[in-house]
């Protein structure tokens, strides 16, 4: 069995922080670090890594559909994020710089291949068939049961009524718990425009639900 | 419906806002009238007599239940030393 390699990154303990996990005290902590990021400190930007890789393996999930795309541009952003860290003036936090990181890359992406990132099985090959299905293994590995796949083809078939843009900000806000003001931030948009946003895209998948659920009578 | 982001009710707009408000509940389905429950009580209130509000909570809720099913993605035990590993490659490169 493959051991994880032993990391020499900071523990919050060393950082001489209480390990609080308020939202105030975590920022307190990413400012620090970045501060020492920025004097080239590489354990302290591993630090930096390990505290956001999740929330960045879910935002960009929640725009890419394919693990590997994730994996790759989750990399990505962290390269992105290191090389242009000195530049980073800590106006805003550290997480929402990244995360707009983050989802440029993800629509980057897909701008360049030009193609709609939903696919559904049905339009698929075998062979394509069965590549969706190895991306959609579990982070552990283990693959997805065929309820799961169903089920998510389903959410994904619901979240085609919506553009990239409206299916991220929902995403964000449903699925990650992002709240208005972060959403705007990221997406540099008025809180105003998500809420309106929100508002339609609810409106939109409501619908289909609804659809959906009279077809199926 | 539409017309309630335009409206210029206080009570509706206070409703969108504290919807926004609500935690995620992630991979739990619950109905309208559990976010409902959630509410402050004069939204809780509010929610119950207009129609527009009590459709806007309907549709959070089936928005909320249908996105439960979405897979969150996470990063594997090796991503970090896979991210470090490429940072010292690239300034090498350069």
């Amino acid at each position: 069995m493959a051991r994880v390699p032993k990391t020499e990154a900071l523990t919050l303990r060393q950082l001489g922080k209480p390990q609080t996990g308020g939202t105030f005290a975590r920022g307190e902590e990413d400012r620090e670090l970045v501060k020492r990021a920025q004097k080239e400190d590489k354990q302290a930007f591993e630090t930096l890594v390990m505290r956001h890789q999740n929330r960045v393996f879910a935002v960009a999930g929640g725009i890419l559909r394919n693990r590997e795309d994730v994996e790759d541009i989750a990399q990505q952003v962290f390269l992105k994020a290191y090389f242009s860290i000195k530049r980073f003036d800590q106006r805003a936090a550290f997480s929402t710089w990244l995360y707009k990181i983050t989802v440029n890359e993800c629509w980057d992406l897909l701008r360049k291949r030009k193609v709609r990132p939903l696919v559904f099985e049905a339009e698929l090959s075998q062979e394509q068939t069965q590549a969706y299905q190895a991306s959609s293994e579990q982070s552990d590995g283990r693959p997805d049961t065929s309820e799961q796949l169903a089920a998510r083809q389903q959410v994904e078939e619901l979240m085609s009524c919506l553009d990239e843009r409206d299916r991220t900000m929902l995403v964000l806000k449903e699925v990650q718990g992002f709240s208005v003001e972060e959403i705007a931030e990221i997406m540099e948009i008025n809180a105003n425009t998500v809420k309106v946003r929100l508002f339609r895209a609810r409106q939109k998948i409501t619908e289909r639900v609804r659809r959906r659920r009279g077809a199926e009578r | 419906m539409g017309y309630l982001m335009n409206r210029e009710s206080g009570n509706c707009r206070k409703l969108l806002e504290a919807l926004d408000a609500l935690a995620t509940g992630r991979n739990i389905r619950l109905s309208a009238e559990h976010w409902r429950a959630e509410l402050p009580p004069d939204e809780a209130e509010h929610a119950m007599v207009c129609d527009a509000c009590r459709a806007a909570l309907e549709e959070f809720a089936e928005t909320r239940n249908a996105l439960a099913a979405m897979k969150v993605e996470e990063a594997g035990p090796w991503f970090t030393a896979r991210v470090m590993a490429a940072i010292a490659a690239k300034e090498r490169e350069d």
